[in-house]
């Protein structure tokens, strides 16, 4: 991949933000959730925990095809060009429990005040396979990165 | 609470609120110096204005629209220009403006006359001047005159020069504020500047002077005497004097030049008694503030005001290869534009047709190898002093443009800035010209099915026919330009392509007399002299615009020739003496209008796709289609009529294209570039000022171009 500014810019907003929005799929609606995310170095997959009983679980169980929303806004107009966001597209799934692990051992690094809630056995670790991003600056300028290319 | 303070109340601790200029006004007339009565109305009711108009979003949202460091010069125009016009559009805040009309009454609206000046923190101080970049307007009479001056003060703000020179300082545009000062107008006979360091020599002290007001030496309509002093003798030392005839002069609706009477004609403004006031005040004011100074001065009834006075500042190095701050110290007054405009058109345009047609009298294949060296060399001198001449005379000539543009918008306040350039349009333009003879024989084809099938089947047009008369005549007039008409053009087949669209003329209906003439009567009968005046020389601006780089091709194509026959003669081995004589690279690079745009980076691998471009809207309306990629001239015969043509510039020779484009994309920004003119003329989306369009967009790309908003979509399928 190359070192473009706008590819540093996905990097650093995935890695400086904490918070995501996840959109889902409920029976034809879109849902939208609030989840703490992480992203692995090479931003191909991002973690994210959720508790079995929620509807973004039976949504994802339903249809694993995912957006999440990830931006550095501030709620002030004037700031609105001074924003940037960035889509994932992609696949999640839930983490086996091989891998669990590992991967939460990476996901409570970047969100330590987690620990009791991921580690409670009513939740599941999802990872999301980015299939491609969508970046958003200066209100309107969009670029999207292939991820599978 | 007042929101004027009067000069006498200004703190020496609030200059963050006052301003340099204001604090250092109040300080003079605190220290006994003569200077007019003034009032400051401090930052914070600028930062109120802001907010309760929402010009604060507004401005945001402006600065951050693009990289600053990507934008060209015209491109900084047209954001300080918006911001001016929504400076003057928006309503005042009722209790604001009341508060300020009982400030008002009770002081500056008293006055004969006003002054209103710019005072930002931060400027003029020692280590900066913002001298210049922002505005001043003088002899105001009324509230409602004032009120008006001071948004535009406030507007200057962001004027393009100043908004260059605060980047550069590294200074926050959008954390900046301005405060004003409003002053009594004092009305001299004779007025000037004082440098009491002399800005070439330190070591002297210098003065200019012009008869009456001072904003026609400041702003370089009129040509001052200047004079050096001794520093410790206060002896004139050196004498650079000019014939005056002219001087600024108050009158009822604000100022004018006029003639200078019997006894001040001819005569320098200068006088000992003058020369000695000057210098001592020059002293005195040294002495007491400890610093080297630049003071604005009037003499009236053998009294010496102060007006202005700021820290001598070194000018700001700025980045080699910005070329920017050089474009916006162009600014020129309207008596220098005309007189430029008359030294264009009867001197230099016709002065390179010369050396060009001169050119094309040599036969080059008769010369000997030694002799053609010799021409070539000649003919790239030519070439270079043009060039440096184009720099010089053509590019200021450009700002007669700004100069309409910004009376108009004071003038009219129309929602839309750049409203003013409809009534540029002009049927010399060279281009404009062609394009109408193209259209022309369209329209012929276009009822004579026969002729067009026969035409499409690959068959001549007979002999005589009327269709082919014109087309001879049309290849005379402009195929011996190859600025104006690519080469690789077949005319017919062209012509067969512009029969086959629709016959709509987009151009708008209104006639260009009646578009004056509306704009006319709604100038105030007191400005309309002024507004044939600035008129003319915006629209002789627009069509030099042009005409100059059809001008200065003919020359370059000379030199081609030359460079040519050279080439030949090297291919076929009789190169003798000629091998060193060309450049290293096939074209030196030369200085153009077209090359401050900086290169964009490097489009990356095809896994980063831009999917949605913003740049500036330059032409108003939506359209989509196919994206025309055009990078060099050769493919101009490829585009197809409904695609988008996506561009460096759109070149002169290109603009006959634009008819049929489903929308226009241009890498260049800005709304008075060629693509944005012809745009506007045909009613196609336009979309300007976007670095990188040439190298993301693909041909084939379908595009959607929102030219309401300056937006480019593209449509690559599934992501």
């Amino acid at each position: 991949m190359t070192d473009t500014e706008e590819w540093r810019l996905v990097i650093k907003l995935l890695k400086e933000q904490a918070f995501g929005v996840l959109g889902t799929n409920h029976k034809g609606h879109a849902y939208a959730s609030l989840v703490a995310f992480a992203a692995t170095a090479d931003v191909c997959f991002i973690y994210f925990a959720t508790t079995r009983a929620t509807r973004k679980y039976l949504n994802l169980a339903a249809d694993d095809q995912v957006a999440l929303l990830v931006d550095n806004r501030a709620d002030q107009a004037p700031a609105l060009y001074e924003a940037a966001a960035v889509t994932a597209y992609g696949t999640a799934k839930e983490v086996a429990a091989a891998e669990h692990a590992e991967v939460l051992q990476s996901y409570l690094a970047r969100h330590p005040q987690l620990k009791t809630f991921v580690s409670s056995p009513t939740t599941a670790i999802f990872r999301i396979e980015v299939e491609c991003y969508h970046l958003v600056q200066r209100f309107q300028n969009v670029t999207e990165f292939r991820m599978n290319r | 609470m007042n929101l004027l303070i009067p000069f006498t109340d200004l703190s020496r601790e609030a200059v963050k609120s006052f301003g340099g200029k204001a604090m250092m006004l109040a300080r003079l007339q605190q220290e006994g110096f003569m200077v007019p009565a003034g009032y400051c109305l401090p930052v914070s009711v600028y930062h109120d204005f802001l907010v309760e108009t929402g010009l604060d979003t507004f401005i945001a949202m402006e600065l951050q629209r693009k990289d600053f460091r990507a934008m060209r010069w015209e491109e900084l125009w047209d954001v300080s220009l918006r911001i001016r016009n929504h400076f003057l559009s928006r309503a005042w805040p009722k209790a604001m403006k009341e508060k300020l009309l009982k400030d008002l009454s009770e002081g500056p609206a008293n006055w004969s006359a006003v002054a209103v000046r710019s005072t930002a923190p931060g400027e003029d101080s020692a280590s900066q001047s913002f001298a210049g970049l922002h505005e001043s307007r003088v002899m105001l009479q009324g509230a409602e005159a004032i009120l008006e001056a001071i948004r535009i003060v406030w507007a200057s703000l962001w004027s393009d020069g100043a908004l260059l020179y605060r980047h550069e300082l590294g200074l926050d545009s959008g954390k900046s504020g301005m405060a004003v000062i409003l002053q009594e107008m004092v009305v001299g006979e004779v007025s000037g500047i004082l440098f009491t360091r002399a800005p070439q020599d330190g070591s002297v002290m210098m003065a200019e002077a012009v008869w009456g007001l001072n904003q026609a030496l400041v702003d370089g309509s009129i040509e001052p005497d200047r004079w050096q002093f001794n520093r410790a003798t206060g002896a004139v030392t050196e004498k650079h004097e000019v014939v005056h005839t002219v001087a600024l002069r108050p009158t009822t609706h604000g100022t004018e030049l006029s003639s200078l009477g019997e006894a001040q004609r001819g005569q320098s403004p200068f006088d000992p008694v003058l020369c000695r006031e000057l210098f001592q005040a020059g002293c005195q004011l040294e002495a007491s503030l400890g610093l080297a100074l630049d003071i604005e001065w009037t003499y009236s009834d053998k009294n010496l005001h102060i007006l202005q006075a700021r820290p001598i500042t070194t000018s700001l190095q700025t980045e080699e290869g910005d070329e920017r701050p050089w474009y916006l110290s162009l600014h020129r007054s309207l008596n220098n534009l005309e007189a430029l405009r008359m030294e264009l058109e009867q001197q230099v345009l016709p002065g390179m047709d010369h050396d060009a047609e001169k050119m094309s009298a040599v036969e080059l294949s008769h010369l000997s190898n030694r002799t053609l060296a010799g021409e070539y060399l000649h003919r790239r001198r030519i070439l270079d002093k043009w060039l440096s001449v184009y720099k010089e005379k053509c590019i200021p000539m450009a700002h007669g443009l700004r100069l309409f543009g910004e009376f108009y918008n004071d003038l009219l306040k129309p929602e839309d800035p750049h409203e003013f350039i409809n009534l540029l349009h002009s049927d010399d333009l060279l281009a404009v010209k062609r394009n109408q003879q193209l259209r022309e024989m369209a329209e012929l084809l276009r009822n004579d099915h026969r002729l067009l099938q026969e035409l499409k089947d690959g068959r001549g047009l007979p002999d005589g026919s009327r269709l082919k008369l014109m087309l001879e005549a049309f290849n005379r007039e402009y195929s011996g330009i190859n600025w104006v008409l690519p080469k690789e053009l077949d005319l017919s087949s062209w012509l067969v392509k512009l029969a086959e669209q629709d016959s709509d003329d987009k151009s708008e209906g209104l006639k260009q007399a009646d578009r004056e003439q509306a704009f006319f009567d709604q100038v105030p009968e007191t400005e309309r002299g002024m507004a044939v005046r600035i008129l003319a020389v915006a629209k002789a601006s627009y069509l030099l615009r042009d005409n100059d780089n059809l001008y200065l091709g003919k020359v370059r194509a000379g030199v081609s020739a030359a460079e040519q026959e050279i080439r030949e003669r090297i291919g076929s081995g009789v190169s003798e003496g000629l091998d060193k004589i060309l450049p290293e690279t096939t074209e030196k690079k030369v200085f153009s209008r077209y090359e401050s745009q900086r290169e964009p980076v490097e489009s990356p691998d095809t896994w980063q796709l831009a999917r949605q471009l913003v740049g500036q809207p330059a032409g108003p309306g939506v359209n989509s289609g196919p994206a025309r990629v055009l990078d060099n001239a050769s493919v101009l015969t490829d585009f197809k009529a409904g695609e988008v043509l996506v561009c460096d510039a759109i070149e002169p020779n290109m603009t006959f294209l634009a008819p049929l484009a489903a929308a226009i994309i241009e890498r260049r920004g800005g709304m008075l570039v060629h693509g944005a003119i012809i745009a506007r003329e045909y009613g196609i989306p336009c979309v300007t000022g976007i670095p990188e369009a040439t190298k993301v967009i693909k041909s084939g790309d379908q595009l959607t171009v929102d030219g309401y908003l300056g937006i480019v979509t593209i449509d690559r399928g599934k992501g």
